[in-house]
């Protein structure tokens, strides 16, 4: 298949020039926490020696003299989505799994664009110059990647054929790997792809384990990974800035309450409920914090939703007091089919009675119990209420 | 008088509600809790109420709690209780249950 890579350089610094114009003339770090540590998420063209994902001290080594700013992902991903949204006017197969890089499946698309030349024109139309598109067009994802980056801005590189002395001088760092693998291979002095892709597979495996299995075929141009077309659901966004910073839970879950509401009434009427949320926070110093909260079964009411919202929030420390809150639903769904019975509440206490003693003969004692204020008077929680066998 | 139901009375089918939990809890020099951890180590952020309970002291268990009503980094509220003669840190998880479903009244001391 072949695919077209349209690469974004520097996408995050670019979405905060749009937005902070002067930001253009001094060096800037975007970073993201991970855990508890932080680490650089992008870094403005002209910092050298850095990377991303790479500890925030590491690079603060490199750079000490740099302008700090939180990463707000909410934010990219609402441009990066736009960006999305012009390009499936282009193509129906577009992936963007990762902020600031595109693939698009082209097998098909000279039926509307006679050659290349013109397909990549009317791609560079649809995104903003400030992104500085670079384009590249190969035979699977990795070499599309690799000849975008080496492309120019508003112009494209077409890799096809014997890649072998193309690859053999480019740096490892380019490998979609992690971070700990890279330092791995420059520690074996394996700079260069040329260098991985003389040796046998089984040593890199033996090192790398599984990873290093799709090192070896990286580096000699071979990538399976398949295209993911994005698929086009209906989301719903909400989001709202909170009256007063807070570090309260309940204050949180007024705001929740109130944009989850809010969005119901665009989808209740159709008899349809959520099945996914992705939950986001922004602190007052901009740190960002996302969940994604899936349901078993679609939640048809606020309420619902509400209490396993609760339930995930109380197990999430929060990165600050909260300035900003919002939610992107994701998935809409229907009820699952349910059985009623014919005759509701028709001695159904008595039936109820009847099962529980069955339960209590077969398993020999009390099974099934109520609570029963016992000392609701008492200072001491545990005195206050006592479990009753239901059948007493 | 009352009709024989046939049924053998039994006390020990009674069961307790809410009994403490114990909970790891993370203290501060001065004895104050710092963090604990649930189902992950979460800092607290503040610690709104603090009381004491000494009851029982005529029974062979006597009860001696330190209670702190705190909130965690995720916003909870939360009320820990320390066990003032084993100094174990306990939590009664059963509150929240019995809210929900109406049978506690409003929130108080102990809760």
């Amino acid at each position: 298949m072949r695919i077209l890579c349209v690469l974004l350089p520097h996408f995050q610094i670019s979405c905060e020039k749009l937005k902070h114009p002067d930001l253009a003339a001094r060096p800037v770090i975007v970073t993201a926490a991970v855990g508890s540590q932080k680490v650089v998420m992008d870094y403005s063209a002209e910092l050298k020696g850095l990377q991303r994902k790479m500890p925030l001290q590491q690079a603060l080594s490199l750079h000490s003299e740099v302008e700090l700013i939180h990463a707000n992902i909410h934010y990219y991903w609402s441009v990066f989505n736009e960006i999305l949204d012009v390009l499936d006017e282009r193509s129906p197969l577009v992936e963007g799994t990762d902020l600031g890089e595109v693939y698009i499946g082209l097998d098909g698309l000279q039926m509307i664009y006679a050659n290349d030349d013109i397909l990549v024109s009317a791609v560079h139309a649809a995104v903003p110059a400030v992104f500085n598109a670079q384009l590249g067009i190969s035979e699977n994802k990795f070499m599309a990647y690799l000849a975008a980056s080496h492309s120019t801005p508003c112009s494209y590189k077409k890799l096809a054929g014997d890649t072998t002395s193309f690859l053999k001088d480019l740096n490892c760092d380019l490998l979609p790997i992690s971070l700990k693998s890279k330092e791995k291979l420059h520690n074996f002095g394996l700079h260069q792809l040329g260098q991985v892709a003389a040796l046998a597979p089984g040593p890199l495996q033996a090192q790398f384990g599984h990873e290093g299995m799709r090192i070896w075929e990286l580096a000699n141009g071979r990538d399976d990974t398949p295209l993911y077309p994005r698929l086009i659901e209906e989301t719903i966004e909400e989001s709202t800035t909170l009256p007063s910073v807070t570090a309260l839970l309940e204050v949180m879950m007024v705001a929740i309450e109130g944009m989850l509401s809010h969005a119901f009434t665009r989808f209740e009427p159709r008899g349809m409920g959520i099945r996914s949320i992705d939950l986001w926070t922004c602190s007052w110093m901009g740190e960002y914090w996302e969940k994604t909260i899936q349901f078993k079964e679609p939640a048809m009411h606020a309420k619902t939703a509400l209490s396993r919202i609760k339930l995930i929030m109380e197990n999430s420390p929060q990165l600050g007091p909260v300035e900003q809150m919002g939610m992107k639903i994701t998935g809409l769904g229907r009820p699952n089919g349910r059985q009623k019975s014919l005759f509701t509440n028709v001695r159904a206490k008595e039936h109820l009675l009847d099962d529980v003693k069955q339960l209590e003969f077969r398993l020999g004692g009390p099974q099934l119990y109520r609570i029963k204020e016992v000392e609701p008077w008492s200072r001491i929680p545990e005195r206050r209420y006592a479990l009753i066998p239901l059948s007493q | 008088m009352v009709a024989d139901t046939g049924k053998t009375l039994r006390t020990d089918t009674t069961k307790p509600v809410n009994l403490p939990e114990p909970l790891s809890v993370e203290e501060s020099p001065a004895g104050l809790p710092v963090a604990v951890r649930l189902k992950q180590r979460q800092s607290l952020i503040a610690i709104e109420d603090c009381w004491r309970i000494d009851d029982e002291w005529w029974r062979s268990e006597p009860v001696s709690r330190l209670y702190y009503t705190v909130i965690l980094a995720s916003g909870q509220r939360m009320v820990l209780s320390k066990n003032l003669i084993d100094n174990c840190c306990t939590v009664n998880r059963i509150r929240r249950v019995l809210k929900k479903y109406g049978i506690l009244p409003p929130s108080r001391k102990g809760d």
